[in-house]
């Protein structure tokens, strides 16, 4: 008898006998996927959570920027100078001239107070602007802006600039990062509990279903079954354990992004939903979960099978 | 006890009647003690030959199944060896232990059947778990019910059956890969003298084909009446080995 054919029509034979203790225990089996379902959901929601934050988080400081107002008497031959001169520090991403004329502009465009309006008008009547030609300066990362602030208010500036004006946002920065790093460690720690906690479930399961059919394993060891033949349902078994849990988990997770993502936009997220973040990352969600689900199942019957069967 | 029956005493190498004859199970100073030094088996000298019908007698508790059961390597000696043919049982590798089992053929007193499954069933398990093709069962299963005159309840299931026809199933299974040995142990403890009987003949007829039987029981009325070799065991020890064996406790 060929030897491949043999080991195929004993995998089959091993898989229906392990769906069918997976089907047989209801209840067991249901309370066991409940458990593996709820670390696999605070893993996926702990990843979507810290991601969702990081991009955040990456939106906000793209929009942080250091202001240098210059005196209306500077050149803007000068100012373009000075421009230069930022522009060959490392620490400096971009630094963008914003002209009298534009500041006015744009200033008018983002009004629609009827009384500034006005009262703009009355100056540019006169030929007058009451806005000051700024460089907007972006660093390459949030920590260097202290230092770009100190260097614009060095004494070889004294006669140009008249003011710098760090952004707002600083303060939000250093809050969101503190909370994306406790919910990364919260989410860790809790999803390391309950995958533990799972991985106890799983193997109490396999050792009640391997007790349930200790008759079993004694008759396949005495009519000569091969030691992976007498184990294979049981890590099967697990591994369905696992299917479940991934798939329940994916269900869950599009069904809490789905209704929470209008409450976080509204609270935190701006533009990022979790819901768009979820479905973005499916593939990569999904294929995570089913390995971690299969491999955690498989894992705990395996432990379950080496203490409880002998050869 | 007869006269003749005391002169056959342990050491029981040579009581053999052919010089053709293969040994297939040897046991070889062989004891097992179990914690607390319990002496279950007490250095044993024992060998069956191909072909025999050996019949291990004795009390309850004098050791017979702990006996059997290093003969289908469910349990090891503590010191000493049990040979199959030339090799070694202690030497087999764990892993390999399962396809050194598809040599000896097991039945016992409760019948091991499992209970949702049909005779059918019961017996096509055994080619099951060695990945026999369908084919193959579909063939072989009907063919060994036969032998044990259950061809007309295939698709009964263990408790529709009596317990004779239920030990003929256990049987059945045995046989069904054609083991070298067959290993019997009180096959017909829970079994009227009718059942009793009909088992023991087909046993004996297994025996007939060429399959070595090592049988324990505590029934004399069995011993005296199928004149095969007896060992008499007491408390661990082989106390005597008829070759043409009648018994009495
Ligand atoms: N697993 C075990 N642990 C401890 N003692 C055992 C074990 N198995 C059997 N025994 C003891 O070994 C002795 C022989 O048992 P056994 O071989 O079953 O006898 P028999 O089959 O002749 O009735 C008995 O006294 C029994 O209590
Ligand atoms: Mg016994």
């Amino acid at each position: 008898m060929n030897r491949i054919t043999t080991r195929f029509i004993k995998l089959g034979r091993t898989l229906r006998e392990g769906f069918r203790n997976f089907h047989r225990d209801g209840w067991l089996s249901f309370a066991t996927v409940s458990v593996m379902t709820l670390s696999l959901y605070i893993i996926a929601m702990t990843f979507l959570l810290v991601t969702a934050g990081g991009a955040l988080l990456k939106n906000i400081q793209d929009n942080v920027s250091i202001s240098a107002y210059f005196y209306p008497s500077v050149a803007e031959s000068r100012i373009l100078d000075i421009k230069k001169e930022l522009e060959d520090i490392v620490e400096i991403k971009s630094v963008v001239y914003i002209s009298r004329e534009d500041a006015l502009k744009e200033f008018k465009e983002s009004t629609s107070d009827p009384l500034i309006l006005s009262a703009l008008d009355e100056f540019e009547k006169e030929g007058d602007n009451p806005l000051l030609a700024s460089l907007v300066i972006k660093a390459t990362a949030p920590e260097h802006y202290e230092d770009i602030a100190k260097l614009l208010s060095l004494p070889k500036y004294a006669d140009d600039i008249s003011e710098v004006n760090f952004s707002k946002n600083q303060g939000v920065i250093g809050q969101l990062s503190h909370i994306i790093n406790v919910t990364r460690t919260l989410g860790m720690t809790l999803g390391a509990i309950f995958i533990a906690i799972a991985v106890l479930v799983v193997y109490n399961t396999v050792r009640i279903t391997m007790f349930a059919r200790r008759q079993e394993f004694e008759i396949m060891r005495l009519v000569g079954a091969s030691n992976l033949y007498v184990r294979l349902p049981s890590l099967y078994e697990g591994f369905f354990y696992g299917v479940a849990a991934a798939f329940m988990t994916l269900i869950l997770l599009a069904l809490t992004t789905y209704f929470l993502a209008p409450i976080a936009e509204g609270v935190a997220f701006g533009n990022i939903s979790l819901f768009t973040l979820f479905v973005h990352y499916l593939g990569h969600i999904a294929v995570t979960i089913f390995f971690i689900g299969t491999l955690l199942g498989m894992i705990s019957s395996a432990i379950a099978i080496r203490r409880y069967l002998k050869a | 006890m007869t006269t003749e029956a005391a002169e056959h005493t342990v050491p029981v190498h040579d009581n053999v009647e052919q010089d053709s004859a293969i040994p297939i199970i040897t046991f070889e100073n062989v004891s097992r003690i179990y914690p607390g030094e319990f002496v279950a088996l007490s250095d044993i000298n024992l060998t069956i030959n191909e072909g025999e019908f050996v019949t291990i007698v004795g009390m309850s508790g004098a050791g017979k199944s702990t006996l059997l059961r290093m003969i289908y390597a469910d349990d090891m000696p503590t010191t000493g060896r049990v040979f199959f043919y030339e090799r070694p049982i202690d030497a087999i590798k764990r892993r390999l232990l399962p396809f050194y089992r598809r040599n000896i053929g097991t039945v016992f007193q409760d019948f091991k059947l499992l209970p949702n499954r049909t005779v059918f069933e019961n017996v096509a398990y055994a080619l099951e778990v060695q990945g026999a093709p369908n084919a193959e069962i579909e063939e072989e299963v009907p063919q060994i019910l036969e032998i044990v005159g259950l061809e007309n309840k295939m698709e009964f299931f263990p408790a529709q059956l009596s317990g004779g026809e239920q030990q003929r199933v256990s049987l059945a299974r045995a046989l069904i890969h054609r083991p070298r040995v067959i290993v019997a142990d009180e096959p017909t403890g829970n079994l009227d003298p009718v059942s009793t009987w009909e088992i023991m003949q087909l046993l004996l007829r297994i025996n007939e084909y060429g399959t070595t039987v090592v049988l324990a029981t505590h029934n004399d009325a069995i011993v005296d009446r199928i004149k095969k070799r007896v060992v008499v065991m007491d408390r661990g020890v082989i106390v005597r080995d008829i070759a043409q064996g009648t018994y009495s406790l």
